[in-house]
């Protein structure tokens, strides 16, 4: 299964959401990261074929997705950023729901259900109404859904947003583990969601694709870019403003940073191991990370 | 998907609650307005031995002497008596005025043109009227009295369409307002098959609103005139204020005209269900749908209301959801609208007016539906 992006913007008045994007997916993560307003959304809206791209066409096996229709829909898994729960449903009837709506069998609707519903933890809940559950678990419900239909193409936008540390670590594996037979569109500005278990990184700001490898190839492109440095509180003020700061670390003897730089920005600097929260910090600053790291 | 649907619908505690009241409002008018004669006396099976069935010229110069002695003091008769003897000789006028008009569409057509619409208007009235025969007389009619409207003709469609807005505004609207949307249009059959189910998961709510409010008054009725005499005389026998079907041209008994009243009554119903739907989906807004919807219902009583109600309005009104689903004035004279010519009855003119805006409304609704967006 190949999922060709072509040539997609989208304008909305004067603005460019997206501009001019051009990826081509096969089985395995992809990881789309950028900071709030940098497009992921309505990126991965058109590709969940609810937004029109105002120019370009996404191509799944050679066909375009808008001529697929109900095909193309019939092996897709979205997960929105921002999404709601019918209050009087439990979740049990949430997900009978959502699988009749993806055209399952009733009797395997049950099973997958029941499936669903063990992945995300919450079997046990399946009976509580939607309205009494926490910000987590509605998101466990959305990703469960997602899932329902055993998706060849799996879209979730933001999908660790309101999930707590273990849940975190419980989604990435849940995705590492049903990536390999499909296509999973991950869209984050939480860097250690697809750190680990992209395929390829996108990184997009401001509507454009800025670049797209796989880790080691972000990092590699990193080299002599991150720097680690041992400084009076004297020289670290001096130093703000100049560079785009990671990590700061305060000692008995004075700071040690952790810093962005195209050329040796201290004398006692040391070249560093670059990660990919240093790649987003050379793309989107200081101010960026600190969403990420929130 | 329509049983999930329905489940959305009925689940809502503000029908349970609206409806409630409804059945209250029911109770407590009709004790409050119920006729004093409401024929379950045993004196009212005496009176139709001696004075019931279609009316004679026999019977109408009997009662009108029993009345010229009663009103000279000659004689004493109770309050039903009284009623019934009133019933004969207006019946007896209304026959007569019955047979003037025949003769005046006879004569009518004998000067006009065969190709002109009032040729063809005059003749099918009068065909109507022929096929009458003699419908007037005194029958002993008991609940059907009360069953064709709850309370007043007016008041069916207040009570009929607040179930209807109250079930049916959020059925679009709320996949916006509870931010579901995105979710649903992502799935394989959240663009079509999810519109067909919601259409018919809002006709279930529309029939059984609709079986419920007229149930619950048969009931009230049934139990107020204490029978269901009467269910076959002529429909002309209906005279029960504010409701007179006294010069209506059909042919059709009580009974017949009671399940026609509620099939059209029925459809007028979903044509404004779909009209709501159909908002719902523009509106995205739960609120603004009720409003609007109620609005477009509305604007028709408002109109007459402020004597707006000639040429153009007067058509305009006529052709209304309200009349629609209102009934009475469908049935209650002879009027025709025309077609290419041909006089068509307003009843079958109505019908399909309503039946062309609904399928075109359902048009947009699919439209819509299919290429729906999400961009906030």
């Amino acid at each position: 299964m190949k999922l060709v992006i072509e040539n997609v913007s989208k304008k909305y008045n004067d603005k460019w959401a997206v501009r001019e994007f051009n990826a081509e997916m096969t089985d395995g993560v992809y990881g789309l990261l950028g900071p709030n307003g940098s497009g992921k959304t309505t990126l991965m809206r058109m590709l969940a074929s609810i937004l029109k791209p105002t120019s370009g066409r996404i191509l799944l096996d050679d066909q375009d997705i808008r001529t697929l229709d109900e095909t193309y829909r019939d092996v897709l898994g979205y997960l929105p950023q921002e999404f709601g729960l019918y209050q009087n449903f439990t979740a049990e009837r949430f997900l009978a729901y959502f699988a009749s709506l993806k055209g399952l069998d009733k009797n395997i609707a049950k099973e997958k259900i029941a499936e669903v519903l063990a992945l995300v933890n919450l079997t046990e809940h399946k009976r509580k109404k939607t309205k009494t559950f926490s910000g987590g678990m509605k998101r466990r419900l959305g990703i469960a859904q997602a899932l329902l239909n055993d998706p060849k193409i799996l879209i979730v936008d933001e999908p660790t947003a309101g999930l707590d540390p273990k849940e975190r670590i419980h989604f990435r594996n849940l995705i590492s583990n049903i990536s390999r037979e499909r296509i999973v569109i991950l869209s984050t500005h939480i860097v250690s969601d697809i750190e680990y278990i992209a395929k390829e990184i996108f990184i997009m700001d401001q509507g454009v694709l800025k670049e797209r490898s796989d880790l080691a190839g972000l990092l590699s492109g990193m080299k002599g870019k991150v720097w680690e440095a041992s400084m009076t509180e004297t020289e670290f003020a001096s130093l703000q403003g100049q560079y785009k700061i990671g990590n700061i670390q305060r000692n008995e003897d004075g700071v040690k940073l952790r810093l962005i730089s195209d050329e040796k920005p201290h004398a006692q600097a040391v070249e560093v191991l670059a990660t990919l929260e240093d790649v987003y910090l050379y793309y989107f600053g200081e101010e960026a990370l600190q969403h990420v790291q929130a | 998907m329509y049983k999930h649907e329905l489940y959305k619908i009925f689940t809502k505690k503000s029908l349970y609650i609206t409806f409630f009241l409804i059945v209250l409002l029911l109770v407590f008018s009709n004790s409050e307005s119920m006729l004093d004669w409401v024929m379950k006396d045993e004196i009212y099976d005496e009176l139709y031995q001696t004075h019931g069935g279609p009316v004679t010229e026999e019977l109408e110069l009997m009662v009108r002497e029993q009345m010229r002695a009663s009103d000279a003091g000659e004689v004493s008769v109770d309050q039903a008596t009284g009623d019934v003897q009133f019933l004969v000789a207006m019946s007896g006028l209304n026959l007569e005025q019955l047979e003037e008009r025949k003769e005046f569409l006879a004569s009518k057509i004998e000067t006009l043109d065969q190709t002109t619409h009032q040729y063809l208007e005059a003749t099918k009235e009068l065909e109507m009227l022929k096929e009458l025969g003699n419908p007037y007389g005194f029958y002993l009619i008991q609940a059907w009295t009360g069953m064709m409207d709850l309370i007043e003709p007016f008041f069916s469609v207040v009570l009929i369409a607040i179930m209807i807005l109250l079930g049916l505004s959020p059925i679009f609207a709320e996949d916006h307002a509870q931010k579901t949307i995105g979710l649903v249009l992502a799935t394989k059959h959240g663009k079509k098959n999810l519109v067909t189910s919601k259409i018919l998961a809002s006709i279930t709510y529309i029939g059984v609103v609709f079986i419920s409010l007229h149930f619950t008054n048969f009931l009230i009725q049934l139990n107020g005139y204490g029978g269901l005499h009467g269910w076959n005389a002529p429909m002309q026998s209906l005279v029960n204020y504010p409701s007179d079907y006294s010069m209506s041209p059909f042919n059709l008994n009580v009974r017949q005209f009671y399940f026609i009243m509620l099939t059209v009554q029925f459809i007028a119903g979903v044509a404004f269900g779909v009209l709501v739907l159909c908002l719902s989906n523009l509106t995205k807004n739960y609120l603004m749908t009720f409003f609007v919807s109620g609005s477009i219902l509305g604007l028709p009583f408002i109109l007459r209301q402020i004597g707006l109600d000639h040429g153009f309005f007067k058509t305009f009104n006529l052709f209304s959801y309200l009349e629609f689903i209102r009934i009475e004035r469908l049935f209650d004279q002879f009027r025709t609208f025309s077609f290419f010519g041909q006089p068509i009855l307003y009843p079958t003119y109505l019908i399909g007016v309503f039946g062309l805006v609904t399928i075109l409304l359902l048009g947009v609704l699919y439209y819509r539906s299919k290429h729906q967006q999400v961009t906030t």
